[in-house]
């Protein structure tokens, strides 16, 4: 398979094709994309689906099938091999501006060598990955920034409360559910419990928010140490490196007195 | 289809690129291979290749013999090409209750054979029907069965599906450039023969100017020189020149006949700096590669013999024209919903206590499924190559009438890459199906960007400049262009090395109560041996892990 696969690179990189010397898109479109995509870029149905290229909102975002076109997508080859950034932007202007498409902005033959990667060389088998900014100079465990990518499926869920620490005390109290520290490690395991349902898991959290009511043992204030001691054993561990962005709110009191603590997070996983 | 002839051919043009120019020293072990297996053949290069240890022995190993199955259990299996056949056919010799679904309206997935009668439409739309004469068939997908694909051979031989000798190296066949020689076709035994012959001239020649001596004894050098005369029909002096034994390789200008005929002329070699420039060589090694080796088999009369042969045992599990929409797994089972893929309708379901999943990637990733991340990120992580066959039907056996070809392939530079020819009912009088074209690469995605009559059309202007006969004696042709082949969107699995690392075994690993099976989930890229082998190490695991839990 190896040589197979470098041989077959060397093949679409040297033998000259009469088709593809011409670096207009239309000529790249009738000659490659059409054949799964269509001649109208209707795409087409059988046991499973080529998509219609035709009226695609996705196309919107003129990077996206830069992306895609590069890199390839699920069953689609990538073509960044067969393809010079010249043709792989030509391609791209040509489908975002027919079959019903009329996207104004061109992607340039420069905006796909950004996102060919400095080199040229091929990096990812997969169009676009998530990327996690970290703080810049800091270690603290949240992200500055979190870029998701066409191609990612996005997952809201709703805020998380605790459990029932101890079930001796008054069931309205603090006591019940515990200190700041063991509330937010309850949470979190109900957040893992959900993503898990939805079969995602805590590596694919990209934003969170978190409420904590003011501890009465700090005089009001919230307990940001208990909440980070929590945290600490879900995100930026040596099993779960990924970081989320974060905000962190104090409010007046959530639903039921003895909670401290609700968080709520967003999750982006990639597209299958 | 099958790891094919397209990318060996670059095997052999990357080899050539990389190959150390300049004379050294010592010798590499490469080199050394190389040497050995060009004086040895190739199959003194394999004995040497186990020793060194390169290569490895099949991994079939032999029928398998599920017991125990549990009273009662139910095995749902997804797709009838070979992979689901073969392990509905051997989850039912177990104990097994299975039900298979399958997209088609017939079992055999790629295993396929177009006949005359037959319609196909492709995506798009586009529909053929095959003016073959009876008798006469293209394989679009999978043609030849290697001798070491043992798990396909054992099939045919217990269902008993007539095997004969598929002609992968014919002497009399053609090589041919459009810018080589005139873009006249040159013979392959012109080629083979004046490759090996000037090739042993000159390193005879390197040999005698005392280049080798850092890396060879005089004994080694003496037995080198008597090596390179044997293999390369050297004369007395060592030269390849016009004489009877290179004619003996290459043929005769006058061939040796009987009584009173005219007395037989040796042929003259073809100039050695025309030939290197030909690139004609780059074909020569392909019958040498592993998988193209002799002996290589055909199914008589079609590929699909056996998926028949399977059809006739397991034809009565499978719900045919059934495409699938959605796979749930739960505590006790799985549950897969279908439509009819002919009327449409009302949504079914078919549920089994576990799941033989055969799907193709390119299908199944668009497949809701509920797996774990690991096989659900493998499922999307492999593309679906791309490949065209057209086959084409003539008047007469002209090959065989005009050029004395008798099955084999002709190379060709052009786009249609290959013509080959039949390889059954030699000299028959009548009509002829030739596979006109089989590409993989940029043309490939040209031609099935085509409509199917301009592929044939294209197939047959092309393959003119080879034979000349093709406009004369052409009758009608069909094309299929793998990436518009409803049941598979593609021809087979690819996976990047970056891919392979990284998922594979995830793929191959038993989800819940889910196991893939399929040519994807093996190392055989687009061959059925995979598909057969990774059914059987899949049914195998998920028996085991059935009759534990």
């Amino acid at each position: 398979m190896n040589c197979i696969r470098t041989v077959l690179a060397v093949l679409l990189s040297i033998v000259p094709i009469s088709g593809l010397a011409a670096d207009d898109g239309e000529h790249v479109y009738r000659t490659i994309c059409q054949s799964c995509h269509m001649a109208d870029g209707q795409g087409a149905q059988g046991a499973g689906t080529y998509p219609a290229l035709a009226k695609n909102a996705r196309l919107a975002s003129s990077l996206y099938p830069v992306q895609v076109v590069l890199d390839g997508r699920s069953g689609m080859p990538s073509f960044r091999q067969m393809l010079n950034d010249e043709k792989v932007a030509a391609v791209v202007n040509f489908v975002r501006t027919s079959f019903g498409n009329s996207y104004a902005d061109r992607v340039s033959p420069e905006d796909v060598k950004k996102l060919r990667g400095a080199d040229g060389a091929a990096t990812s088998a997969s169009a676009g990955e998530l990327v996690r900014h970290r703080l810049p100079g800091s270690d603290f465990p949240i992200l500055m920034a979190v870029e998701v990518p066409a191609g990612y499926r996005t997952i809201y869920l709703s805020g998380v409360v605790p459990s029932v620490a101890d079930s001796s005390r008054p069931p309205s109290s603090v006591e019940a559910y515990g200190d700041t520290k063991t509330q937010t490690v309850s949470v979190l395991r109900g957040i893992e419990r959900n993503l898990k349902r939805l079969n995602l898991s805590m590596s694919d959290v990209i934003k969170m928010q978190v409420f904590l009511v003011g501890d009465p043992q700090q005089q009001g204030r919230m307990d940001f140490k208990g909440l980070m001691a929590g945290y600490t054993e879900f995100f930026g561990t040596k099993e779960q490196p990924n970081l989320p962005t974060r905000s962190v709110f104090q409010v007046s009191g959530l639903a039921n007195p003895g909670w401290l603590v609700e968080i709520e997070v967003v999750a982006a996983v990639k597209e299958r | 289809m099958e790891g094919d002839g397209a990318q060996v051919r670059e095997i052999g043009r990357e080899g050539a690129q990389s190959a150390p120019m300049e004379t050294t020293a010592s010798m590499t072990r490469r080199e050394l291979l190389t040497l050995i297996g060009q004086v040895g053949g190739a199959g003194a290069m394999y004995s040497a290749m186990t020793s060194l240890g390169f290569a490895a022995e099949s991994t079939y190993k032999g029928q398998v013999e599920l017991k125990g199955a549990p009273k009662g259990k139910s095995i749902l299996v997804l797709g009838a090409g070979l992979a689901g056949l073969v392990a509905a056919y051997e989850l039912e010799k177990a104990g097994y209750k299975v039900q298979v679904l399958e997209y088609n309206a017939k079992a055999g997935g790629r295993c396929w054979t177009l006949r005359g009668g037959d319609t196909y439409t492709e995506l798009g739309g586009a529909e053929q029907r095959c003016e073959f004469d009876k008798g006469l068939y293209l394989n679009p997908g999978p043609w030849r069965i290697p001798y070491h694909h043992y798990g396909v051979l054992d099939y045919c031989s217990r269902f008993g599906v007539t095997l004969e000798a598929f002609n992968q190296v014919n002497h009399n066949a053609y090589l041919h450039s459009p810018r080589a020689y005139g873009g006249k076709p040159q013979r392959y035994r012109h080629v083979q023969a004046d490759f090996h012959g000037h090739v042993a001239e000159l390193l005879s020649k390197a040999v005698n100017a005392n280049a080798l001596d850092g890396s060879l004894t005089k004994e080694d050098r003496e037995k080198l020189l008597e090596a390179l005369k044997s293999w390369g029909a050297l004369d007395a002096k060592h030269r390849y020149a016009k004489s009877w034994g290179s004619s003996n390789r290459r043929g005769f200008e006058i061939p040796r006949g009987g009584g009173l005929m005219p007395a037989p002329e040796p042929s003259t070699p073809s100039d050695v700096g025309e030939l290197l420039a030909s690139g004609l060589w780059r074909s020569l090694e392909i019958g040498a590669e592993l998988d193209f080796q002799s002996s290589i088999f055909q199914p008589a009369g079609g590929m699909d013999m056996i998926a028949q042969a399977f059809q006739k045992r397991v034809g009565h599990l499978i719900r045919f024209n059934a495409k699938v929409t959605e796979i749930r797994q739960d505590d006790s089972g799985v549950t897969a919903t279908y439509v009819d893929s002919k009327r449409g309708g009302q949504a079914m379901t078919a549920r089994g206590d576990y799941c033989v999943c055969t799907i193709p990637l390119s299908i199944l990733s668009q497949i809701p499924m509920n797996v774990g991340r690991a096989m659900s990120e493998g499922i999307s992580a492999v593309p679906y190559a791309e490949a065209v066959k057209v086959g084409l039907q003539f008047k007469r056996r002209f090959w065989e009438q005009d050029d004395r070809i008798y099955g084999g392939i002709t190379y060709t530079d052009l786009a249609i890459d290959r013509i080959a020819y039949p390889n059954t009912d030699y000299g028959k009088p009548g009509k002829g199906v030739l596979l006109g074209a089989y590409m993989f690469g940029p043309a490939a995605y040209e031609f099935t960007s085509l409509a199917p009559s301009e592929r044939v059309k294209r197939a047959v202007e092309q393959g003119a400049q080879v034979h000349p006969q093709y406009k004369q004696e052409f009758e009608n042709g069909i094309a299929v262009g793998w990436h518009r082949v409803p049941w598979v969107h593609g021809c087979a699995g690819w996976w990047s090395d970056e891919a392979r690392r990284k998922h594979y075994r995830n793929v191959c690993e038993i989800d819940g109560r889910i196991v893939l099976a399929g040519e994807h989930a093996s190392l055989l890229f687009a061959w059925q041996e995979g598909a057969v082998l990774s059914a059987l190490d899949a049914i195998t695991r998920l028996h085991e892990r059935i009759v534990k839990s």
